[in-house]
């Protein structure tokens, strides 16, 4: 049997956090991805130089809690703040590799965050970024961060989120040749754990979203995966959300550069709340 | 003066079958066991009507007296037309969880109530996670998460928006929110902003200060947005809970309309369900006590629960309780733990009711021995009297001597009769000594020990045989059975006129016949059988009486059956073991010689005379003093010995054999040792009663039959007491053959013909004995004594004046 050229190979994952809660719970979804590929597990964190940059000038002030006034900003201060958070997420990609039995690595690099997460991405398979919540008080890696990679890096990137599952995968697909990368992407995710692939089959007209969605289903039936389907109409932004609201949990798939779908990511990663992963 | 023997017919009052009407026990019809227990019942009765306060009661009389049955028979006649209490129940009192409350229900409905809320707690584990997942609540909580979301962010839009118009970011940093300026989306470096004009340096810096104000006023806003949407989440979880539960709980409402108590309760739940929703939710994460209480799932939800602590459902009447077992936990209730990963944790479910609990509203039956040895049961009990309330403490609670956290149930109004069944002694100490004893048991239930023996008590005793005989599906009595049965109750009296009310015995004596007539194969019991039953429970016990008897027979232990002794009387003791009776002879001893009027006891002297024992011999001197020599002193030196007695002697119902010793040694005269003698003597001379006369008699018949029986044998006992004799068959038929006698006197001068054969003598006008009476030559001896002490004394006193006096 040959092998499909479009499939998702995951040796190297490289998990990039920020050390904040919610990314650090998300560690554990890209560490059950990892555990099933049998992948090595790459850490990053990024001692982001434009925070120590912003620390260094003498007019910036800080807020840090509703009981202190802005105060000046020091750049020891941010330093060892990030250091912190460097040896936070070192200590949870140990554990987490340590608990799936997968080797793994570390390291901690100062830099601009998207420009050191994209070179990074050149040695591995996978790029996993943590998608925060965007709620006050909690820092996140911005949708936007995720966007700037995801345009930049030549690997798939998965945008992780806490407490949500990757099974049972939904994947947008427009018949693109982008599209059938993400299809490809889906029917791997979903083989791992035996799950069903949902396919958003989008299209300008009802016919051709119609049309893509059984393409998408012939695509994923030859992968040996069953899907369920549904259609969407160009510009899906809401479309597409209306409908995840009526799917089961799991990773939505995109192909990278979604446009090609008609949805804008920064949009997408902000209100599907579930991971999302961009395919390329 | 001439003594006769008693004939056989005084010795034993016997039973004639030949009255009854009735051919075996199966013809008669059954009594309770209450015969001759007029007086009892009668208090018990009077009792039970009063209903203030104290009027608990004190049922005394001798263990066996059958107290208890007849208590019990009475109390239950009386309970059954009493009403039925309410049920006990605990529930938790959801504001104070340590402080269960109590529900005090209608008979039947606590069960009933208990029943209905296990069934409404398994509705609600079913309805309310269903109203928590509509579609219509998800997209309410959504709405409201989406709220509080577009809030925070809305505010921090509008925030970062005004300072971009100022040339200002508001960037999130791992310190917090930073403000700094920026140009062409970079932050402005130190450098560049140095170079900017002094005016403009000023401004940004005012509006970074100014924005910072108002990030941090943002910030102090945060919280309170975040506590109104957990409060309108809570709200809506409340409203979908209450339109899910409502209808489940005023079902329950208004089935129990009519009982405001539970209705409240039910109230409770409802609020207490809305404000833990969570508890039926997700039950493994019910965190806490209660999940560790549950173990694995439906934890929080034993707070719901109805613990029924007393259930009337099936109850007839007022409830009569006998705890046999009166530990002051069993009394007054208890608060069990579970334990969990090493902690002891427990609620109002463990509560476990104590006796008073499950008697209230009707009669607890105690034992009060048993309550007096269980350590604080009877505070325990007087403090639930007193307070007439039931409040379940631990001892150690009690005492003071804990403080660990625990339950604290409300107590339980007491309405109790309580009857504690008991020796006389301890009503006596108890009177004495407990103050409060008194004030709360102010009704005496004093049992007789035995009854007047009368045909129409006969015939009560004969329907006791049959009742026993019904009860314990024994084997019928017939009218030989029945009459020996009585007679062996006479006997247990000590009294031919006399009845033992001892019910112990007498079931035991007929459980015992009915089985000998089994093993004999017959269906009816006869005298024979009802012998048999008395003969080998003697026999099972008799082993010390047989050695003692053994060791007489064989010479070891001095006891002379023929013959005559000057000084020397066999003397009659009872020994008690383990509840047999039995007779044992003892040879007693006197001897006299010249001395200053004491009568020395030797066993006194080594401490093995009790006080009434002592009594008994220092009535001998003044009887020696009063009667003999009076214008002389008495001059004897008397010695008395319970010959071969090693242990204490007790009792003066020996004191006329040792004072016909003493005559006989003083007159020189020689006593039967054929004849053995018991009854004890006063200042003039008189026989007076003693007790165990029978096993007395017995006893020296024993000792004398194993011998041979020689016809010259018997026993010398007080008059006073031929009205208590009920002896064995075997004795009365010996006395009927002559081979046996036994004689009755009423003063010692008979007692002394009697046992010497010689006349005792009475003072003549001139104040003499008659020639060769005991009297006169105990008189002449005294005399003779008195003479030579006088005489010795005044050569003494010759002596000194001569200057011969002792030196000293």
């Amino acid at each position: 049997m040959s092998r499909d050229p479009l499939e998702l190979r995951v040796r190297r994952l490289l998990v990039a956090l920020d050390a904040s809660a919610h990314g650090l719970a998300g560690l554990e979804a890209a560490a059950r991805l990892a555990e099933r590929a049998r992948s090595e597990l790459v850490g990053l964190f990024v001692e982001d130089a434009g925070l120590l940059r912003l620390a260094a000038s003498p007019v910036v002030r800080v807020v840090a809690s509703a009981g202190a006034g802005p105060e000046s900003m020091q750049v020891a201060e941010m330093e060892r703040a990030l250091r912190s958070r460097g040896d936070r997420a070192r200590a949870a990609v140990r554990e987490a590799a340590e608990r799936a039995k997968l080797t793994f690595s570390f390291r901690v690099v100062r830099g601009e965050v998207t420009h050191e997460v994209v070179a990074a991405s050149a040695s591995v398979d996978v790029v996993v970024l943590p998608l925060g919540v965007s709620v006050l008080g909690r820092p996140d890696v911005a949708a936007e961060t995720a966007r700037r990679v995801s345009e930049q890096a030549e690997r798939p990137v998965l945008l992780i989120r806490a407490g949500h599952a990757l099974s049972g995968p939904t994947v947008v697909y427009d018949g693109s040749p982008e599209g059938a990368r993400a299809l490809a992407a889906a029917a791997s995710l979903a083989r791992h754990d035996g799950g069903v692939v949902t396919v958003l089959g989008v299209g300008d007209t009802e016919a051709a979203a119609l049309g893509a969605a059984e393409a998408a289903r012939g695509g994923l039936a030859v992968r040996g995966v069953a899907a369920r389907v549904r259609t969407v109409l160009r510009p899906a932004l809401g479309e597409v959300l209306m409908a995840l609201g009526q799917v089961p949990g799991g990773a939505l798939v995109l192909a990278a550069g979604a446009r090609a779908a008609g949805v804008p990511l920064a949009r997408l990663a902000e209100r599907a709340r579930r991971p999302i992963m961009l395919a390329r | 003066m001439s003594v006769r023997p008693l004939s056989p017919e005084e010795l034993c009052i016997r039973c004639d079958p030949g009255r009854f009407a009735f051919q075996s026990t199966a013809e008669l019809e059954p009594v309770s066991a209450r015969v001759g227990q007029e007086r009892a019942v009668e208090a018990l009765r009077f009792g039970m009507g009063m209903r203030h306060d104290g009027y608990n009661f004190y049922a005394m009389g001798r263990p066996g007296a059958g107290k208890f049955t007849a208590v019990r028979a009475t109390v239950q006649e009386r309970a059954a037309g009493e009403p039925v209490p309410r049920d006990i129940c605990y529930v938790d009192d959801f504001a104070a969880s340590h402080k269960p409350r109590h529900m005090l229900l209608p008979a039947g409905k606590g069960k009933e109530l208990k029943r209905d809320v296990e069934q409404l707690v398994e509705e609600l584990r079913t309805v309310i996670p269903g109203a928590l997942e509509t579609d219509e609540f998800r997209t309410r909580k959504h709405t409201l998460d989406e709220e509080l979301k577009g809030r925070q962010e809305s505010a921090l839009h509008e925030l970062r928006a005004r300072a971009s118009k100022k040339g200002i970011a508001l960037v999130h940093t791992p310190m917090g929110f930073a403000l700094a300026p920026v140009k062409d989306d970079e932050v402005v470096p130190p450098d560049d902003f140095a170079k900017l004009p002094e005016a403009d340096r000023k401004r940004i810096e005012e509006d970074i200060q100014a924005l910072g104000e108002d990030v941090r006023a943002m910030l102090a806003k945060v919280p309170r947005w975040e506590q109104e949407a957990r409060h309108k989440m809570k709200e809506l979880v409340r409203g979908a809970m209450r339109a899910a539960v409502a209808h489940l709980l005023e079902d329950a409402k208004k089935k129990y309309a009519e009982l405001p108590e539970v209705v409240a309760f039910l109230v409770a739940v409802e609020q207490d369900v809305l404000e833990n929703a969570s508890a039926f939710m997700k039950r493994d994460e019910a965190a806490g006590v209660a999940a560790l209480l549950e173990g694995d799932e439906g934890a929080q939800l034993r707070r719901y629960q109805v613990n029924l602590l007393v259930d009337h459902s099936e109850t007839k009447g007022a409830p009569v309780v006998f705890e046999d077992s009166p530990a002051y936990d069993n009394l007054v209730g208890r608060i069990e733990h579970l334990s969990r990963f090493g902690a002891l944790l427990t609620d109002h479910n463990l509560i476990k009711p104590g006796a008073l609990h499950k008697a209230n509203g009707g009669y607890l039956l105690l034992d009060v021995r048993n309550v007096l040895l269980s350590p604080y049961a009877w505070e325990g009990l007087k403090r639930a009297l007193l307070s007439k309330q039931i409040r379940i403490e631990s001892v150690g609670r009690v005492l003071g001597l804990g403080s660990t956290v625990s339950l604290e149930p409300e107590p339980v109004p007491l309405d109790v009769k309580v009857v504690v069944l008991g020796e006389r002694r301890l009503f006596y100490l108890l009177s004495a000594f407990d103050p409060e004893f008194r004030a709360l048991f102010k009704v005496a239930v004093d049992f007789e020990d035995e009854v007047d023996r009368s045909d129409d008590h006969d015939l009560l005793y004969a329907r006791l045989v049959a009742t026993v005989v019904k009860d314990e599906k024994l084997r019928a009595f017939d009218r030989t059975g029945v009459a020996r049965v009585i007679e062996h109750c006479a006997r247990l009296a000590d009294d031919a006129a006399k009845l033992s009310a001892h019910m112990g015995k007498l079931c035991d004596l007929v459980r015992e016949a009915s089985y000998w007539a089994g093993e004999r194969g017959v269906e009816l019991v006869t005298a024979a059988d009802v012998e048999r039953a008395i003969d080998t429970g003697v026999t099972r016990v008799a082993r010390v009486r047989e050695r003692i008897y053994e060791e007489i027979e064989r010479g070891t232990l001095f006891v002379s059956t023929t013959g005559e002794r000057v000084g020397q009387v066999n003397g009659l003791a009872v020994l008690e073991l383990g509840g047999f009776a039995f007779g044992r002879p003892s040879r007693i001893t006197a001897r006299v010689r010249l001395g200053r009027g004491e009568v020395v006891d030797i066993e006194r002297e080594v401490e093995l005379g009790g006080p009434l024992h002592s009594k008994g011999v220092l009535i001998l001197s003044a009887f020696l003093g009063a009667r003999f020599v009076q214008e002389l002193p008495l001059s004897l030196a008397a010695t008395l010995v319970f010959e071969q007695s090693y242990g204490m002697v007790e009792g003066d119902s020996a004191s006329s054999a040792e004072l016909y010793a003493l005559l006989s040694a003083l007159a020189d005269v020689p006593l039967k040792q054929s004849l053995a003698v018991t009854g004890s003597v006063n200042q003039h001379g008189e026989v007076q009663p003693i007790g165990g006369v029978n096993e007395k008699i017995e006893g020296f018949f024993d000792v004398c039959s194993a011998r041979g029986l020689s016809g010259e044998q018997g026993v010398v006992i007080p008059k006073s007491n031929v009205k208590h004799l009920m002896l064995r068959g075997d004795v009365v038929e010996a006395v009927r053959a002559g081979r046996f006698h036994v004689y009755a006197v009423e003063s010692i001068d008979e007692g002394i013909e009697v046992l010497s054969g010689v006349p005792a003598g009475a003072r003549d006008a001139a104040g003499k004995f008659p020639e060769g009476s005991v009297n006169a030559r105990v008189e002449a001896r005294l005399e003779a004594l008195a003479q030579l002490r006088l005489r010795l004394g005044k050569d003494k006193d010759e002596d000194k004046a001569r200057g011969n006096g002792d030196k000293p």
